[in-house]
């Protein structure tokens, strides 16, 4: 079996590129693989609320990718990772002669923010298999043969909200983490749709409405066409000014 | 404009650096604010309110940081007005500590760069299972609780009303500004009524400047949060803060609300004021009020 995978983002109106606070992971940056062994997908929505938010959801990302597992040892991993970042950053602020303002400490203490969805394609199985994590509303949202076979973690428009929940120091630290979890057989020409929040909204009020929304989505094929479907949906306001995600994955057979 | 004009379910613009928010706190500095606060002898109102105050400063600047080495984004301007009395004279005037203070609003980054001191206090942390864990925080301190006498609101509600009104025709594409009025007691130099309207009347594109009020309470009852009727309310004082004191925006209701948020399940109509507050009403009045969606 083989996938094909295409990925897309897009910063807020009128921001910098740089200020684009998501993440996304790929295996490899071929836009076709063979499905050999275990395969990890990510995205994550770094949280303003947080301090360095987007280095965080960067870290869960490409720690998923590395790990390739949905269990403990991801999370403690990713948590590792910072821990290593803060230690080096504040060795050289004081290097620097720079001490930490009191709300940078404060910040540093209260760590980052970020929801995530992990996809992970195991064929270590007599039937391959896909397994998906999600904190928050980050979502996955599979379809096969023309029908929404599973919308995960959010399956209503409704039940966004201003506070979703995220993947926090604390949350690892002491195992509350508010993990929703998805298995399923594998299926050739199963396709994915990995899609921030703002995204998955629309995606979800469309199918709500009768339509099927993964017809525009899986027509996307250039960056181009991908900032000018989202401007449109902008300006129509069918989606929130908001940092944008799409990662499309196929399955095929082999030929 | 009228009160109910352009009552938006989303909040119409986001909060950012080209559209920042006027944030404007008037506090009652009254002899009897040093009374106990919600029952509790232990704590003054003058200092739950005082730790109330500097620790919203401090939420708002931890929602405008961005990132580590840089300064906050000037999401908001704050003015700080203490009323209280002396023996010859009111007074009536900002309060925010020696090194920042100056006339109108001040940016949150200079806010964040110039405490009067940072203490360090013990802070217990919910880490689920019922478990607590004490942690050491930094907590920045603006201003100290300050007790001179009477209760001149309408002077101060005067002062707040020229601020607001130079912060309206100054950003006329910023959501107009919110006043939070704490007090404990009535107006000792006249009826405050009059120009809590002509508060509330100020408005832009996006609505009118909006006019909270909180009453602080010495004994340990009930609080009445955000009614939404004024004939539940227990006594003419009550009835008057509440007619001072604006309609919520129905996005701000919406925010309060929100399940997985604060969860208050507030009727249409309910107003931004509290009635025999204690300091977790004060905590949420104050997080309600100041949480914006910002960009």
């Amino acid at each position: 079996m083989k996938l094909f995978y295409k990925t897309f983002w897009l910063e807020k109106e009128s921001k910098k590129p740089e200020e684009y606070e998501d993440a996304l992971a790929t295996p490899v940056d071929r836009e076709e693989i063979e499905l050999k062994d275990k395969l990890a997908f990510g995205i994550a929505d770094g949280a303003s609320v947080g301090v360095e938010s987007k280095r965080w959801a960067e870290a869960l990302v490409e720690c998923f990718k590395e790990t390739k597992e949905i269990g403990d040892e991801f999370w403690k991993k990713a948590y590792e990772k910072w821990e290593d970042w803060k230690e080096s950053y504040i060795k050289e602020r004081i290097e620097e002669n720079n001490p930490l303002k009191w709300y940078e400490e404060e910040g540093l203490r209260e760590g980052p923010f970020s929801t995530f969805l992990g996809i992970l394609f195991d064929i270590n199985n007599d039937i391959p298999k896909v397994k998906a994590i999600a904190v928050g509303d980050s979502c996955l949202f599979l379809v096969r043969d023309n029908e929404l076979k599973k919308a995960f973690p959010i399956s209503s428009s409704y039940d966004f909200s201003d506070f979703p929940s995220l993947v926090s120091l604390d949350s690892i630290i002491y195992g509350n983490l508010k993990v929703e979890k998805y298995e399923d057989d594998l299926h050739e020409g199963d396709e994915f749709y990995l899609l921030t929040d703002a995204l998955a909204h629309w995606f979800l009020k469309e199918h709500e409405s009768g339509n099927p929304p993964w017809i525009e989505l899986s027509k996307i094929s250039s960056i181009d066409e991908f900032i000018d479907f989202v401007k449109k949906l902008r300006e129509a306001r069918k989606v929130k000014n908001d940092d944008v995600t799409f990662i499309h994955i196929v399955t095929s057979k082999n030929n | 404009m009228n009160e109910e004009f352009r009552n938006y379910d989303v909040q119409p613009i986001n909060i950012q650096r080209t559209y920042p928010l006027g944030l404007i706190f008037l506090l009652d500095q009254s002899g009897s604010m040093s009374e106990p606060f919600g029952g509790d002898p232990n704590l003054s109102k003058a200092q739950g309110l005082a730790d109330a105050v500097n620790k919203v400063l401090q939420n708002l600047v931890a929602a405008s940081r961005k990132g580590m080495g840089k300064p906050p984004y000037d999401y908001f301007f704050i003015s700080i007005i203490g009323y209280g009395y002396e023996p010859t004279e009111d007074s009536v005037g900002l309060v925010f500590g020696e090194n920042i203070a100056e006339d109108g609003m001040v940016p949150i980054s200079k806010i964040a760069e110039n405490p009067l001191r940072v203490e360090k206090r013990k802070k217990q942390k919910y880490v689920g299972a019922g478990e607590n864990i004490t942690e050491e925080i930094s907590f920045p301190v603006w201003f100290d609780p300050v007790l001179v006498g009477g209760t001149p609101m309408c002077k101060a509600l005067r002062m707040a009303k020229d601020t607001a009104e130079k912060w309206v025709n100054s950003h006329p594409n910023c959501l107009p500004p919110i006043v939070f009025n704490f007090t404990d007691g009535e107006s000792t130099d006249g009826d405050p009524e009059p120009v809590a309207e002509e508060i509330k009347q100020l408005s832009n594109q996006f609505g009118n400047v909006l006019l909270f009020n909180l009453h602080l309470s010495k004994v340990n009852v009930t609080p009445i949060s955000f009614p939404n009727k004024e004939d539940t309310l227990p006594d003419e004082f009550a009835k008057k803060l509440f007619r001072m004191s604006s309609v919520m925006p129905k996005y701000m209701i919406r925010r309060a609300n929100d399940p997985q948020g604060f969860d208050l399940r507030l009727p249409d109509g309910a107003r931004g004021f509290v009635f025999n507050g204690d300091p977790a009403s004060l905590v949420t009045f104050l997080r309600i009020g100041t949480t914006s969606n910002l960009r």
